[in-house]
């Protein structure tokens, strides 16, 4: 620091608190609401501080979910959005690295044309070919499925120019080294390569896994049967009850729920988090 | 234990130039064969057609009897430490030692047997569980050999692999892999750029010019009579003295006042070059010079001196001449080395009865 | 050497980019044709026939005056978003910089909002100002505002704004305090010597230097704002009341699987992927200019 005012010191902490307070403050309220009885909630009684019925509300829609708005319990949507987010970003960094180790230490005829295929994918964001994607993964019979669910949103341009940026970066002598010693392509892809790659991986998984994660569209149109709803999706069920006030603190739970694992990940993992986020921006 | 052949060995790239142009070579077993030449002129791509790094377009490499053109650098029985010895990171150095070996699928037992002897020779045993970024660059240097030797290949092959080092420890490393080589007496070929390194390590030489072997001997065979001018430009520090010369049929004029009478020499008139080695220019009798630098580097001083309105040259001396003293240079013809237009040898014995005489007078 | 390494199989390189070719043909390029041909087409109410019909659902999209509507509002959505979620974060960024006691732990305490899907942050801001039990909506009323943003277009309007940029501050602080750091301590050093007071030495220093991360967010907060704030305008006001909150990719989806108009909905998403491929190319030109400074 170049001087050592106090005042400003001062300065400092009272912006950086009010910042961490405006962030926290939907959160905190949304817990407080989760915690209220669910008639007394309705009553207008506007309360900043939790009340007793933790256990009850958090216990009711982790394990019964709410009924009458269709909505299976919390836990089983959470399950799900596990397995898709776990998928998704396996998927993505497992054909990526494939298809930059591809790209990168092979010349074969197409590479262009795919390198260019990969890249044109940033240009598709699921909102807008949302409709027409919906119709092919109906006409192939993957609605309400897994792979349905994860399959669309598994190419990944940012992780394959990510992982192709890193293998450049790699000496070239590495690789020869290897081949010096034995081991062919696939062989250096698993011993060096992927090794080489931990941290970008795990970096890019903490990314690809909030990612994942908090999916809402797509989940929202793939999955009609609500055994496959996830709790991203699965809140909007709850919300948006026709002719009556949602029940919130069953939707404030679920909501707290819904955004604890990515939460987690990022303060848990926060170094990586913060290398997946810049790196997969180049 | 094997031989090493390169028959007319080329390499042409996309765009048609040759950067390894017919080179053949015949390393015997045990052979120690330094490859030496400025950047650029190919002696790492030779290097790597042996190593089957690059595929070959011309000519073939045979390895103990067996042509390898086509075979995978892993199936070539090969080991090669790289200039900047491309350690696996994420490796221990036991590891990196043992991933050639593993790869061939040599009984585990056996590899951590010879790993143990190769860390043992190369003094590394203690370093055995430490990753490359926790070594040093001598300690790398080291493990690249540990990572070679324990395969027991048929040939070594070095691609400049001191060039990373600091000054003295490039000296001792030096000695290290002439005595491993000699111990383990495993055939190989080495690249360097660093003439006094090729002189010193190798049986052989092979002076590589823009893809083109220029000669290949042992290292005081080459010294003593190259049979290009680039050879003798190249090899010995300081350099050898290259005067060009318009030879007439009796002198050779090196400037309006000097001309050197070399009796016997047959060739015919036009422009050749002269060459003498530092060591070999005598500073007393002969030319009329003058002394511009002189540079005591202790076991003798160089002296650079300039002919009357003529060439500068450099002479190695005892002593540094007085300043300011006027001085002669005399040049032995019998220490003359020539070289024709197209920059070849010319092969010429003085006369001895030309030795007695004067050998160098300024002629008006 | 500038030789690349590279091994030598016919048929290896295929297989391993097989995976991802395969999943970007049939759900990215088969849709993405799909789409296309879609929005030639037009089908009856009933689905029972469809005639070609050229660039008409073009025209009818890009002349209906609910478009043009939907698209300012849209364009006007994503200036605030980035405008409030990027003040904010440079203003976090700028004091979390440098030595502030407990920096590790503000940072963290700043970040974590990231992680929160748009939908939930949607449906937290969506309590929050609601009119009978949000605090804010209650706060409001009582302070003789009327509120409602159910029956309020302008309000819903601000709800969503608002929810979708307090997602978004996490994002951009993070890849400012990135930019401040990059900036050498030594170049604020020597402004400090040359007697510029804090604020100045910010404004003529600091805020120049990080004008190609705030290009870049710019372009990435747009973005955002066109395509994630779905998720918030969907788990929440539904585009409502009075379409007020329908933005462009909002309408895509609304006219396709609530409407049943295929063709219109295809050529509205055929723009916006003339939109999207617009800011990608703009966003890889100011990254080349970011890696040639």
């Amino acid at each position: 620091m170049v001087e050592n005012r106090p005042f400003l010191g001062l300065i400092r902490h009272t912006v950086l608190i009010a910042g961490v307070l405006l962030l926290a403050l939907p959160v905190w309220l949304a817990f407080v609401a989760s915690t209220q009885e669910g008639g007394r909630l309705l009553s207008g009684d506007v309360t900043l501080w939790p009340s007793g019925h933790f256990l009850q509300t958090y216990g009711a829609v982790l394990f019964e979910g709410m009924r009458s708005a269709g909505v299976p319990p919390v836990g089983r949507m959470m399950l799900n959005s596990l397995a898709m987010a776990v998928l998704i970003a396996v998927g993505k960094i497992a054909i990526s690295l494939l298809s930059a180790f591809a790209i990168v230490y092979f010349r074969f005829p197409l590479r262009k044309t795919i390198f260019w295929m990969i890249f044109l994918t940033l240009m598709l964001p699921v909102e807008v070919r949302i409709v027409p994607t919906f119709q092919v993964v109906a006409g192939l019979g993957l609605l309400d499925s897994t792979a349905g669910l994860v399959l669309p949103l598994i190419a990944s341009a940012t992780a394959t120019f990510l992982f192709r940026q890193f293998f450049l970066s790699v000496p070239p002598e590495l690789a020869e080294a290897a081949r010096i010693d034995g081991a062919g392509p696939m062989r250096f892809f698993a011993d060096i390569l992927v090794p080489l790659s931990r941290t970008n991986i795990a970096a890019l998984f903490v990314i690809l896994f909030i990612y994942g994660w908090n999916q809402y569209l797509w989940p929202f149109i793939a999955t009609t049967d609500e055994a496959h709803y996830t709790v991203v999706m699965g809140i909007q069920r709850m919300v948006a009850v026709p002719d009556s006030e949602p029940i919130w603190n069953l939707v404030m739970a679920t909501a707290i729920l819904g955004m604890l694992p990515p939460v987690a990940v990022v303060v848990a993992m926060q170094k990586l988090f913060v290398k997946g986020l810049v790196d997969s921006e180049k | 234990m094997a031989t090493l052949s390169l028959q007319a060995l080329t390499k042409r790239y996309d765009n048609g130039v040759p950067a390894v142009n017919a080179v053949s070579l015949d390393a015997a077993d045990g052979e120690f064969i330094v490859i030496v030449g400025p950047s650029g002129c190919g002696k790492s791509t030779l290097l790597r057609l042996v190593a089957g790094l690059e595929t070959v377009s011309g000519g073939r490499v045979v390895i103990d009897g067996a042509v390898v053109n086509d075979r995978e650098p892993g199936n070539r029985d090969i080991a090669m430490v790289f200039q900047n010895y491309a350690l696996y990171p994420h490796m221990t150095v036991a590891g990196n030692m043992a991933y050639g070996l593993r790869n061939r699928r040599v009984p585990k037992p056996e590899i951590a047997a010879k790993v143990r002897r190769a860390a043992e020779i190369l003094e590394l045993t203690e370093l055995l569980e430490r990753r490359p970024a926790q070594l040093s660059g001598g300690q790398r240097q080291r493990v690249a050999m540990g990572r070679a030797i324990v395969r027991e290949p048929k040939v070594f092959l070095f691609d400049e692999p001191l060039s990373n080092l600091d000054a003295k420890l490039r000296v001792s490393m030096r000695v290290e892999i002439k005595r491993l080589q000699r111990r383990l007496r495993t055939t190989a070929v080495y690249v360097t750029h660093d003439q006094v390194e090729a002189m010193t390590l190798a049986d052989r030489l092979v002076v590589m010019n823009r893809g083109v072997a220029e000669q290949i001997g042992p290292p005081l065979a080459l010294y003593e009579r190259p049979a290009t001018v680039f050879v003798a430009g190249f090899i010995g520090s300081p350099a050898m003295n290259l005067l060009p010369a318009e030879w007439d049929g009796r002198f050779a004029r090196v400037s309006p006042h000097l001309a050197l009478a070399l009796p016997g020499l047959g060739a015919p008139p036009g422009p050749l070059t002269l060459g003498i080695r530092p060591e070999h220019l005598g500073l007393e009798g002969g030319a009329a010079a003058a002394v511009e630098l002189v540079e005591p580097l202790g076991a003798d001083t160089l002296v650079h001196v300039r002919l009357a309105d003529g060439p500068l040259l450099v002479a190695r001396a005892a002593a540094a001449p007085a300043p300011d003293a006027p001085l002669a240079l005399e040049m032995p013809l019998a220490r003359l080395h020539l070289f024709d237009a197209a920059g070849n040898r010319i092969p010429w014995e003085a006369p001895s009865a030309a030795l007695e005489a004067r050998p160098c007078r300024p002629v008006a | 050497m500038a030789v690349q390494v590279v091994f030598r199989n016919r048929f290896l390189p295929y297989l391993l980019v097989a995976p991802q070719a395969a999943v970007t043909l049939v759900f990215f390029f088969w849709p993405a044709a799909q789409g296309m041909r879609q929005s030639l087409l037009r089908e009856d109410a009933f689905g029972l026939s469809t005639e070609f019909v050229g660039l008409d659902n073009y025209v009818e999209a890009l002349t209906d005056p609910r478009y043009l509507d939907t698209f300012l509002r849209s364009v006007a959505m994503s200036a605030l978003v980035a405008f409030l979620s990027m003040s904010t974060a440079l203003l976090l960024a700028a004091m979390a910089d440098r030595a502030v006691r407990g920096g590790r732990a503000y940072r963290t305490l700043l970040i974590w909002p990231y992680a929160v899907a748009p939908a939930l942050a949607g449906v937290l801001w969506f309590l929050m100002f609601n009119p009978t039990i949000g605090v804010v909506g209650v706060g409001l009323n009582r302070m003789g505002i009327a509120w409602n943003p159910y029956l309020d277009g302008a309000q819903a309007f601000v709800l969503v704004t608002v929810a979708a940029s307090w997602k978004q501050v996490s994002y951009n602080f993070v890849f400012f305090l990135a930019g401040l750091q990059a900036i050498p301590a030594a170049l604020i050093e020597a402004a400090a010597i040359d007697g510029a007071s804090p604020f100045r030495r910010f404004w003529t220093i600091v805020f120049p230097l990080l004008a190609p991360t705030s290009f870049f967010l710019l372009v990435v907060n747009v973005v955002y704002a066109f395509f994630e704030t779905f998720a918030v305008i969907h788990a929440t006001t539904q585009g409502g009341p009075g379409g007020a909150t329908e933005t462009l990719v909002y309408k895509v989806f609304n006219d396709g699987f609530i409407g049943l108009d295929l063709g219109g909905s295809a050529a509205q998403s055929a723009v916006l992927m003339a939109i999207v491929a617009a800011l990608t190319v703009a966003q890889f030109r100011l990254l080349d200019r970011k890696a040639g400074a």
